[in-house]
């Protein structure tokens, strides 16, 4: 969940932010000792904001975004005020004693106490910085490698027959549900929070997941599957799914599959998409067989996939399908399909069943700057950057961005969605010449319920051999991806 | 002048002490035991006091400014007057 504040460049925010600040620390998990310190670093960059920032202004404005997973908490500052360069501020010791000049000191102070601080250079958008510190799973992360070294056995007795109920998944079953992972995969399944029941309480409370669990007539919980609504959109993603391993082969996952499909009607989603990982075709099978249509090909999406029998020998990140089913019979919809990917395109659409009304290239008014928006995924060392607006600085606005990331984080992949529904988007698809992106595939409804061309730029070697894809159309994206990609390489 | 700091020491805190304080002010006698966090604001005024050959006492500094001390590469040459009443 984002928490944002749009805040004027006043020292007397100081005080508050940084209260709010240590409150927000400690409740995502970190200890008072590291809280305190991510305070101090909040503390040092809004000052620095409110110095520097705006220095012909009386006042000015900046935003602050306060963001956490499970695995980590950021703070995302962004202002439009003059340009800068940290690299170009860098603290002297020695100056500092001697001549009493301390630039830089609060920079070197927010290098110490975050595990990242990351510069976003967004051109005439302004500037981003990004302080990210992770939450403590030690613990889990340590059950983590004992249980790849200790994989649970599967058991060889099965029940024969079992008699059991589905129903939606309410806050009272979280429990059961940490429980049913751990007996299922004890600590190697890749979703952390999965573990804390707490923390699936939050979520089912703040109705951020749905899902449906399976229990016997005894009341005994057999399986669970989820499905986690997307934040930007009337979409959700399908997965957590489990089921007990005496269990399996009941018929017990497709009964999970089918109530969930029926639960996401009923809540009005317009889709659902899975990302099913390619080290093997098991959830790719799965979900072609309850109507699913891949849609895209992500490649190195995941490197923290921990999977029984597949995951000591893969020797790169893991890339993932994504597959999707439209559930809502919608009306066509003018999209502006980019010549390069018209035919890969249309044919998903047609596949997906989603009619459309393939506009052309028309005149478009441009927005005075571009807007877009860039998510990071610190555990799987990945990023996306969602375009909103073009503006004239289209171009340099992500090769600077594109270039920060690249030189600060060292990302496997860089994920670009281009709106679909924008006019513009033809022509700006050649201002990414010469920025690494190849094709990924389609994002239908992914962000406000628009249509997306997702793109993908890969940072690290990667060999397409070890993609396992099932479908045939999904195939059929490896193979184009693949060929775009030899071209740019 | 003596001044008892709560919550944080940083740009807001400094300029209300430069606020208080005139150049007849020769000692400060700051109480930073209820001061939750304080930063390189805080720690430059405070650096600076020292600097300008005038006195200065912390009570109960928190466990972060020495290490900002120790980041900023000031520990070597300012060992500040502390008086640490948690025994």
């Amino acid at each position: 969940m984002d928490i944002q504040f749009h805040i004027s460049t006043d020292e007397q925010a100081i005080n508050p932010i940084c209260d709010f600040t240590y409150s927000w620390c400690l409740n995502c998990g970190l200890s008072e000792q590291e809280a305190t310190k991510f305070t101090i670093a909040v503390s040092e960059l809004i000052t620095d904001i409110i110095l520097f920032a705006y220095p012909d202004k009386s006042q000015g404005f900046f935003e602050l975004t306060f963001r956490q997973t499970l695995s980590d908490i950021e703070l995302i500052a962004s202002e439009v005020g003059e340009p800068f360069d940290p690299d170009k501020h860098r603290y002297n010791a020695q100056e500092a004693i001697k001549e009493g000049n301390f630039e830089g000191a609060g920079l070197r102070i927010i290098r110490r106490f975050t595990d990242e601080f990351l510069f976003i250079n967004r051109g005439k958008e302004g500037k981003e910085f990004r302080l990210q510190k992770s939450v403590d799973v030690h613990k889990i992360d340590k059950l983590l490698e004992l249980s790849r070294a200790e994989k649970p056995k599967e058991p060889e007795d099965t029940v024969s027959e079992i008699s059991y109920n589905i129903k939606q998944i309410v806050p009272r079953d979280a429990e059961d549900i940490a429980k049913l992972i751990y007996r299922t995969y004890e600590y190697s399944y890749t979703k952390e929070d999965l573990y804390f029941p707490k923390k699936i309480e939050q979520t089912l409370a703040g109705k951020e997941k749905l899902g449906v669990i399976t229990r016997s007539d005894k009341g005994e919980a057999l399986g669970y599957f989820a499905i986690l609504k997307k934040s930007d959109s009337n979409i959700a993603e399908v997965g957590e799914a489990v089921v007990s391993p005496r269990y399996r082969k009941k018929g017990i996952m497709s009964g999970m599959m089918e109530h969930l499909i029926r639960v996401a009607r009923e809540h009005h989603f317009d889709a659902l998409f899975g990302k099913a990982v390619t080290i093997h075709p098991v959830s790719q099978r799965v979900n072609k067989k309850f109507g699913f249509v891949s849609a895209g090909l992500m490649l190195l999406e995941t490197q923290n996939v921990v999977f029984k029998g597949f995951d000591e020998d893969y020797p790169q990140p893991v890339s993932v399908v994504i597959d999707v089913l439209p559930l809502k019979h919608a009306t066509s919809k003018e999209i502006y399909l980019p010549k390069k990917y018209h035919d890969i395109l249309l044919e998903t659409y047609n596949l997906l069943d989603i009619p459309i009304t393939p506009k052309q290239h028309e005149y478009y008014k441009m927005a005075e700057k571009s807007d877009a928006e860039l998510t990071i995924n610190y555990a799987d060392s990945t990023a996306l950057i969602v375009v909103k607006k073009y503006g004239p600085d289209f171009r340099s606005v992500l090769r600077e961005m594109l270039n920060s990331l690249i030189e600060q984080e060292d990302p496997n992949a860089v994920y670009l969605d281009l709106p679909l529904e924008n006019s513009a988007t033809p022509v700006q698809l050649g201002q990414l010449d010469g920025l690494g992106f190849f094709y990924c595939g389609l994002a239908p409804y992914f962000h406000n319920e628009s249509d997306y061309l997702r793109l993908q730029r890969i940072c690290i070697p990667f060999n397409f051999d070890l993609v396992d894809v099932h479908s045939e159309f999904g195939q059929h994206i490896k193979s184009f991806i693949t060929d775009e990609y030899s071209k740019h390489t | 002048m003596n001044i008892k700091i709560r919550g944080g020491f940083n740009l807001w805190i400094k300029n209300m002490i430069l606020n208080h304080i005139n150049d007849n002010t020769r000692v400060l006698k700051i109480d930073l035991s209820k001061c939750k966090f304080i930063d390189s604001e805080g720690i430059i005024f405070l650096h600076q006091w020292h600097q300008e050959g005038k006195q200065l006492k912390l009570i109960d500094p928190p466990e972060e400014f020495f290490e900002i001390l120790e980041i900023l590469e000031l520990d070597n040459s300012w060992q500040p007057n502390v008086i640490n009443t948690n025994k």
